[in-house]
């Protein structure tokens, strides 16, 4: 049986790697962006010059050999489920017994006028980074736009190389949508302090170039007008699926699956950032384009794909970040609004753990921590068994004091 | 950048060689440089600077001035700070201070903390009646340098892993984490070289124990006890690691037969040796053995090139290929050690910072995307993979989890 992967991110990379784990049917991962699979939240460092390239490659061409992953780098133009077989750019047209969608994510391009002059970029690809990496030495200021993860990204990468920047926001905090007040409150502050231009409740209305196409201006909804001659736009992803249309496969947002991951068609599955699922838990998003996300699909499709029918479970949610030297984690449900929390913190060190709790009997639904690193396993166990927030909390004290923390 | 990067790194291994060749062999050569640090000799000890006194000096400078700029870059991290001061402590004190007054006060040279046989001199006649010939005083400072070896060491390792000596008191380490902080991505990471790293460094063991018991053998007065003792030690561990096929399961199977055989060969020269009542037990003078390790290993291993090479290979070059006492302490590390660095897959993105910053060129990534303990004799604990893992996911451990990642 041959499985075709769309795809080489986290997503492709790890369903191919639990199949091969689990059996021997062959296998070819057919990528655009890159030869191999490289860790995309690892980006940020390598134009930091913390890594190389090369650094954040974890598995070289001779992994891919021995495991027996046949490797293709092309572009996928249209796919014939019909007679299951895809059309791609360079190389003439594959086969297959089993397609596997993993084709990620690109970034939402505003239509914002002047959004194509020279000097307005993205970073989400690898080109993004190699074009970055190019013209780095000669960016003079910055203009960031969006305060969402790489938003902060951006800014953290060029306030490391001392670059002026002011960062865009269109809320009046960073990341709203993923953070309650306080938690918000404290990263904005923390960039305030790092002397970032914030500039809160701010969108953009257009950009002006040079005679020669290039940015000059960034011209804001609020009248502000940033003179630069570069600009990062990082307001969400979105389903990279265009070379879908008209392929019979169902899609909305994203590619359209059950909770095995299967589209409308037999033999097809999506996995990954492009997947929307039918049916979700009340918590949880229908798509949701996180790195770890990604791989838990992975890893179940990955056990369907090899005879071990594994449905995708949307199970306790976690994600973690860094902005700047804030580390932040979140297990389990947390609500935005902060209703039914406890918080406990110092404040003064940017340090706290929220615990959200159920308001009616009060069992532990969640974790979100700042510069405080639970231990994401005894956590994830506490929800599972569903302890009671105060049997947390006493499990925490000795935590809590080590740290001087208090509640809040 | 790139360019001017590695045209820099050349110049400075290159001269670092060029400063250890001279040390090491034409010490005339360097009296420029070693008469700046008469005053501070005449302050001390109240004679002129030696080449030794001078290169002391400077290697102390060098780790303390390194070692602020590191407690500056690592100030948010405990562990880094504590580790940091220690290390600065120990060559300040130990390594310098302390063996530079006791000369004053007419004792023999002495820091306690350079163990034998990453101190292969300490058991060499010389330094035995040298100290045996100071009373008391003497006694109780070869007592402690055994002690240290047989007891101190073994259980400390037992419950901190081999970094309480490698990173936290150790002066090649010392300098290795200071000065050389910004090499410690360039060592190699292939699994080729952790191949030559085994062999390597426990060669460099195998001779130094050999030579050890030819030296010690040479003036012990009792030859038969002495042979004795030694061939049941032997017989002991590797009836051991044969034996214990659970705990030495990750042993190369070659390594244990290597063990054995040496063991016998080891024992049979004993036993010839002391029935045939020879001064020397391999038949050539022990002085040969002695000088060819103090000048393949101890001069141009360890000095010239374990610096040297640190703009090349990272700042662990002699810790991780050559050093006899990080190996024995590796060993003990590995399989009676409560140390081991635990990792969380959930959390991981697989940036590869933690593999890039290991000094010692372990690939910790790989460990980390499949959730495994790592438990590696060379790892020496600096914890630079916990410190630059942005997702936290490596947590340097004692023994029992706790709750927090720290």
């Amino acid at each position: 049986m041959h499985i075709l992967i769309i795809g080489n991110g986290i997503a492709g990379i790890t369903t191919a790697l639990e199949v091969r784990k689990n059996s021997s049917h062959s296998i070819t991962i057919i990528s655009s962006e890159s030869p191999l699979f490289f860790s995309r939240p690892a980006m940020m460092y390598v134009f930091m010059e913390f890594t190389s390239l090369s650094d954040i490659t974890p598995f070289p061409f001779d992994f891919f050999a021995k495991k027996n992953i046949h490797l293709i780098h092309d572009k996928v133009e249209s796919i014939s489920p019909l007679t299951q077989t895809i059309f791609c750019e360079k190389s003439n047209t594959l086969s297959y017994d089993i397609l596997v969608i993993a084709s990620g994510s690109t970034p939402i391009k505003p239509n914002w006028p002047g959004v194509h002059l020279h000097g307005i970029h993205y970073f989400y690809h690898l080109h993004d980074l190699t074009s970055l990496l190019q013209k780095k030495r000669h960016i003079q200021s910055a203009a960031i736009i969006g305060g969402g993860l790489v938003g902060i990204e951006l800014a953290e990468m060029f306030n490391h190389l001392r670059i002026p920047i002011h960062f865009l926001i269109k809320d009046n905090g960073f990341w709203k949508q993923g953070l309650p007040n306080l938690e918000s409150q404290i990263i904005t502050d923390f960039l305030l302090k790092k002397n970032i231009r914030l500039l809160l409740n701010t969108e953009v209305s257009m950009f002006q170039g040079s005679p020669k196409n290039n940015l000059s201006k960034v011209i804001c909804t609020n009248n502000n007008t940033i003179q630069t001659d570069f600009a990062a736009i990082a307001i969400g992803v979105t389903p990279n699926i265009s070379f879908l249309e008209n392929s019979e496969i169902h899609t909305e947002k994203g590619v359209l699956v059950n909770e095995y991951l299967e589209t409308n068609i037999k033999n097809i599955y999506a996995v990954g950032d492009c997947a929307e699922l039918q049916n979700t838990k009340p918590t949880r998003k229908s798509i949701e384009s996180t790195w770890y996300v990604a791989r838990t699909m992975g890893e179940s499709l990955g056990k369907t794909l090899s005879g071990i029918p594994t449905p995708y479970v949307q199970n306790s949610w976690y994600n973690a970040a860094k902005f700047f030297e804030i580390e932040y984690y979140q297990f389990g449900f947390v609500p935005i609004d902060g209703n039914n929390t406890y918080i406990f913190g110092d404040l003064r060190k940017n340090k706290l753990v929220r615990l959200a709790f159920h308001p009616f009997d009060k069992t532990i639904l969640g974790f979100l921590s700042l510069n405080l690193n639970l231990n994401q396993e005894k956590c994830e166990f506490w929800i599972q068994e569903k302890y009671s927030v105060n049997d947390v909390i006493s499990l925490l004290e000795p935590i809590f004091k080590k740290e001087k923390i208090e509640i809040l | 950048m790139k360019f001017y990067k590695s045209t820099f790194n050349i110049l400075l291994g290159t001269s670092l060689m060029v400063f250890y060749t001279l040390l090491y062999f034409f010490p005339d050569k360097l009296i420029p440089f070693t008469s700046i640090f008469d005053p501070l000799s005449h302050f001390l000890k109240g004679m002129p600077a030696s080449h030794w006194f001078a290169y002391g000096s400077l290697y102390t400078f060098i780790i303390l001035i390194f070692g602020i700029r590191f407690l500056i870059k690592y100030k948010r991290n405990s562990y880094q700070i504590v580790r940091t001061i220690s290390v600065m402590f120990f060559q300040l004190g130990f390594a310098f201070l302390l063996p530079e007054i006791l000369q004053k006060f007419q004792y023999p040279y002495y820091d306690p903390k350079n163990m034998w046989p990453l101190n292969y001199s300490f058991f060499d006649s010389w330094n035995i009646k040298s100290l045996l010939s100071k009373g008391n005083w003497g006694l109780a400072m070869l007592f402690f340098g055994v002690v240290m070896i047989l007891i101190i060491s073994p259980i400390l390792t037992y419950f901190f892993g081999k970094r309480w000596y490698c990173s936290w008191v150790c002066g090649c380490g010392g300098l290795a984490e200071t000065a050389g902080d910004s090499f410690r991505n360039l060592s190699d990471k292939s699994l080729k070289a952790w191949r030559i790293e085994k062999w390597l460094i426990h060669s460099v063991l195998a001779f130094i124990l050999l030579t050890t018991i030819a030296i010690i053998y040479s003036y012990f007065p009792h030859k038969w006890f002495f042979s004795t003792m030694i061939s049941l030690c032997m017989a002991s561990f590797v009836f051991w690691i044969f034996k214990d096929i659970k705990r030495f399961s990750s042993l190369d199977p070659l390594a244990k037969k290597i063990a054995l055989y040496l063991s016998i060969v080891t024992s049979l020269f004993l036993f010839t040796a002391t029935f045939l009542d020879l001064q020397n037990l391999f038949f050539v003078p022990t002085y040969y053995l002695q000088s060819a390790y103090g000048f393949a290993i101890g001069a141009i291993f360890s000095g010239i090139l374990g610096v040297g090479l640190y703009p090349f290979m990272g700042n662990r070059v002699w810790c991780r290929f050559g050093c006899p006492l990080a190996a024995i302490l590796g060993f003990q590390q590995k399989f009676f050690s409560k140390f081991k660095i635990s990792s969380n897959k959930n959390l991981c993105i697989s940036c590869g910072n933690c593999s890039t910053y290991c000094e010692m060129g372990i690939d910790v990534r790989a460990y980390a995307e499949k959730g495994l303990d790592i438990k590696r004799s060379s790892c020496v604990g600096c914890g630079i993979c916990t410190a630059v893992c942005p997702r936290g996911v490596l947590k340097l451990e004692n023994g029992q989890a706790s709750l927090s990642n720290f």
